[in-house]
């Protein structure tokens, strides 16, 4: 049975979880790296928003689409408060490729 | 054994529905004058009736059901860890644009913004997980 099949419904990502995933694949970042990172990315326009993403992250992180552990480092200006890092995990990557060529099977199709 | 919860749920209703509707029946008759006294308290003596009989032989409720349980966050009750690490973000942003040179009021506004749109997100999404997600059920 082909796992698309099976987890078809959990793998269609919201527009919010196709940017976070796009920023953490390949890399680990932690919640503000994120929102700098999208701001950034984009010309500082419109990046994600705060409220969203911490949201955003427990769900996906609910449905195994990325994965988080707490920082070892304790920095000042943090209050010393930890910092906790998010990295797309192999489900969230194969979600991630599966929405992008859907999106190009989509852009390329032709009427008959 | 035999299930009569059915049944005595019936009573009730038809009951409910009687006494409705011998009072209203009485409150016009009061009104145009027609006071038909034996039709309306036969009406309310029936409707007593049904809802006693519903009243006294409702089975005695069982333990309480547990709770379904919620994937999702609370209202405003947010897991100790996102708090600590929302809590860990705002500082260093506060930080951060303290270095920058913003003035204290401009990042308690700033501050004030972040919050609304964390407390905006929830209650958006517990709106979504009460009306969508728990409420419309399919036919």
């Amino acid at each position: 049975m082909s796992r698309r099949g099976s987890e078809g419904p959990a793998l269609r990502l919201s527009a919010v979880e196709e940017d976070i995933l796009t920023l953490l694949v390949g890399r680990e970042l932690y919640g503000l790296a994120i929102i700098e990172a999208s701001t950034s990315a984009v010309g500082g326009t419109r990046g994600l928003r705060l409220g969203s993403l911490y949201t955003a992250l427990y769900k996906m992180e609910k449905k195994g689409l990325v994965r988080s552990w707490w920082g070892s480092e304790t920095p000042e200006e943090r209050g010393h408060a930890r910092r906790r890092y998010y990295t797309a995990t192999g489900l969230g990557a194969e979600a991630l490729t599966a929405t992008q060529l859907r999106r190009h099977q989509l852009a390329q199709w032709q009427p008959a | 054994m035999l299930d009569h919860r059915p049944l005595v749920e019936l009573a009730q209703g038809l009951g409910l529905v009687w006494l409705a509707l011998g009072l209203r029946l009485g409150l016009v008759g009061l009104a145009q004058g027609v006071w038909r006294q034996g039709f309306v308290l036969s009406l309310l003596l029936l409707a007593l009736t049904l809802l006693g009989v519903g009243l006294l032989t409702r089975p005695a409720p069982g333990p309480p059901a547990p709770r379904p349980h919620r994937d999702g966050l609370g209202l405003l009750v947010f897991p100790a860890s996102l708090r600590e690490e929302w809590g860990g973000d705002l500082a260093e942003a506060c930080w951060r644009w303290r270095q920058q040179g913003y003035t204290r009021w401009a990042i308690r506004l700033w501050t004030l913004g972040w919050l609304l749109q964390c407390v905006e997100t929830r209650v958006r999404c517990a709106l979504y997980e009460a009306v969508w997600a728990h409420r419309w059920k399919k036919p």
